[in-house]
């Protein structure tokens, strides 16, 4: 390719770009450089827990399948020299300005930390400190930075009751739940469930990077991977176990209202594995007989996808036939990853890797249908 | 010192030095920009001489010049085994990690068919650094 082609590519892309409706990204990530500055608005009991005398007690937790250069961008360290993603004033200068982000919705991974905990009510004390702390920080600073209300799979109703909480603050647009080994589609998580639905609040799910690190952290089935790329490739699997555990436990037959959003598990599956689903709900003998409609059905109404990392195939027109097999045009929303390596730049996601008709659909209208007001558009 | 390759689509237009400062101003292995005629440039000085490319990643238009620059990368091997090549000189983008070779604008591996848009690079007498670029068309240059 020469450099003119690429210039006049760009061009057009750029243009493309500027017609489509206001943009919003479904995934950006913040951190808390320095967790001890939750210490405050926790509990002594709780922080001695969390804390210890001087070491975060994360910080003990070894990760046997890091990164073999970094998580994170290696161009978005913040101006003081902390990770990216620690400086919400920056984040807004590096990435929510330039692309032009009317909403990002931010998702903590930080919060599955507390997924090795032992000590529910300490963890759901740190979580809601971390959420006092993001709304004040990130939300306080610029209304197009929307939280989430982290919660423990651990402690329904410490959960429930932290929802209750923050679930009427300006702001808060979800609920997260770092994924542990808890099967989402189990009855324990009801009560969460049902004051989500109530509040109108989106389930979001993300791999933490906990997955097949910790005994009580999500599974890789077959054994747990030895290499990043091993570990990245895998990551649709706890995606593909939450989104059968939900539908297959019945929780948007008790919940018809609820939405859950699946970030960054990939997309190009659901079709095929609901095509198994739904086989397996015909020839169930009965036992799946509590479901009112088949797998398939649920799709639309409740179950939301984000593209980051969208699958690259040789052609895309081999993406597009997926994408359409899935419901895209409702089920898709954009998400960048920002500020994580694997970071998807919404010009080149939108104009050159999706088809035209699902582009405004994907950047804008179906995150609008599933988060609502909630945006603050 | 080192020429990177320029494309062929631009011939025909005179090749242009501009001037982008002397040699002892380039720390090796890092990265300065330049807007050059519109275009957002990288010039880097590594131990195989300097190099410059377009600070735009040809896969999701990343600023690429923000990677890590080095000579050499790992090579295809054996599972669990881990080969090292000096040949080539890399740019690997900070976003993907992409990696590609600053002297041709090759991707490494075959990751893409697209290539890191390369130019020349002359080094004077006196030390002074200069990117050769054709002129744009229409510039009038």
């Amino acid at each position: 390719m020469n450099p003119t082609t690429i210039e006049r590519d760009q061009g057009a892309m750029t243009a493309e770009a500027e017609r489509l409706p206001a943009l919003i990204d479904c995934d950006v990530h913040p951190i808390v450089a320095d967790v001890s500055v939750l210490r405050p608005n926790m509990s002594a009991r709780a922080a001695r827990r969390a804390f210890g005398a001087d070491v975060p007690v994360y910080s003990r937790d070894p990760n046997r399948i890091p990164h073999p250069s970094s998580g994170l961008r290696l161009d978005a360290k913040t101006p003081s020299g902390g990770p990216p993603g620690s400086d919400p004033q920056f984040a807004l200068e590096q990435w929510i300005d330039p692309c032009a982000i009317a909403a990002a919705v931010l998702v903590p991974v930080q919060a599955g930390l507390v997924i090795p905990w032992g000590d529910e009510a300490a963890g759901s004390e740190f979580l809601a400190a971390f959420n006092t702390h993001l709304l004040e920080e990130w939300t306080g600073l610029d209304s197009r930075y929307r939280s989430v209300i982290s919660i423990s799979p651990y402690d329904a109703r410490g959960a429930v009751a932290e929802i209750e909480r923050l679930a009427g603050v300006e702001g808060i647009c979800g609920i997260f739940i770092p994924h542990g080994a808890v099967a989402l589609g189990r009855s324990q998580m009801f009560p969460i469930y049902e004051a989500a639905e109530h509040h109108g609040l989106p389930i979001i799910l993300h791999p933490t990077g906990a997955e097949a690190n910790f005994a009580e952290a999500p599974r890789i089935a077959g054994g747990s991977p030895d290499t990043y790329p091993e570990r990245h490739a895998m990551l649709a699997q706890p995606g593909q176990q939450i989104f059968t555990s939900m539908i297959f436990g019945g929780a948007f037959d008790r919940f018809p209202g609820l939405k859950l959003c699946l970030v960054e598990y990939g997309v190009t599956w659901a079709a095929p594995l609901l095509w198994r689903m739904d086989r397996a709900y015909e020839q169930g003998d009965g036992e799946l007989s509590g479901l009112r409609r088949k797998p398939t059905d649920y799709l639309a109404d409740n179950i939301r996808f984000t593209t980051q990392p969208l699958d690259e195939p040789p052609e895309r027109e081999m993406l597009w036939k997926m994408l359409d097999l899935m419901q895209a045009e409702r089920t898709l929303m954009f998400s960048s990853d920002y500020p994580h390596w694997d970071t998807d730049d919404p010009t080149t996601i939108l104009t050159s890797r999706l088809p035209e008709r699902l582009r405004a659909r994907v950047a804008h209208d179906n995150a609008v249908e599933c988060f609502g007001d909630r945006l603050g558009l | 010192m080192s020429a990177g390759a320029t494309s062929t689509a631009a011939r025909g237009r005179p090749l242009v030095r501009h001037y982008v400062g002397t040699v002892e101003e380039f720390e090796p292995d890092r990265f300065r920009t330049f807007e050059i005629e519109g275009r957002p440039v990288g010039v880097v000085r590594t131990a195989a001489g300097f190099f410059a490319c377009r600070n735009r990643c040809p896969h999701q238009g990343a600023d690429i010049c923000a990677g890590a620059v080095s000579v050499g990368t790992m090579v295809p091997s054996q599972p669990m085994q881990y080969v090292y090549s000096a040949d080539r000189c890399i740019v690997a983008c900070p976003w993907h990690r992409w990696e590609f070779d600053l002297r041709d604008g090759e991707g490494i591996q075959g990751i893409t068919k697209k290539r890191l848009v390369t130019y020349a690079v002359e080094v004077d007498e006196d030390g002074r650094v200069a990117v050769l670029m054709r002129g744009r068309k229409g510039a009038g240059s």
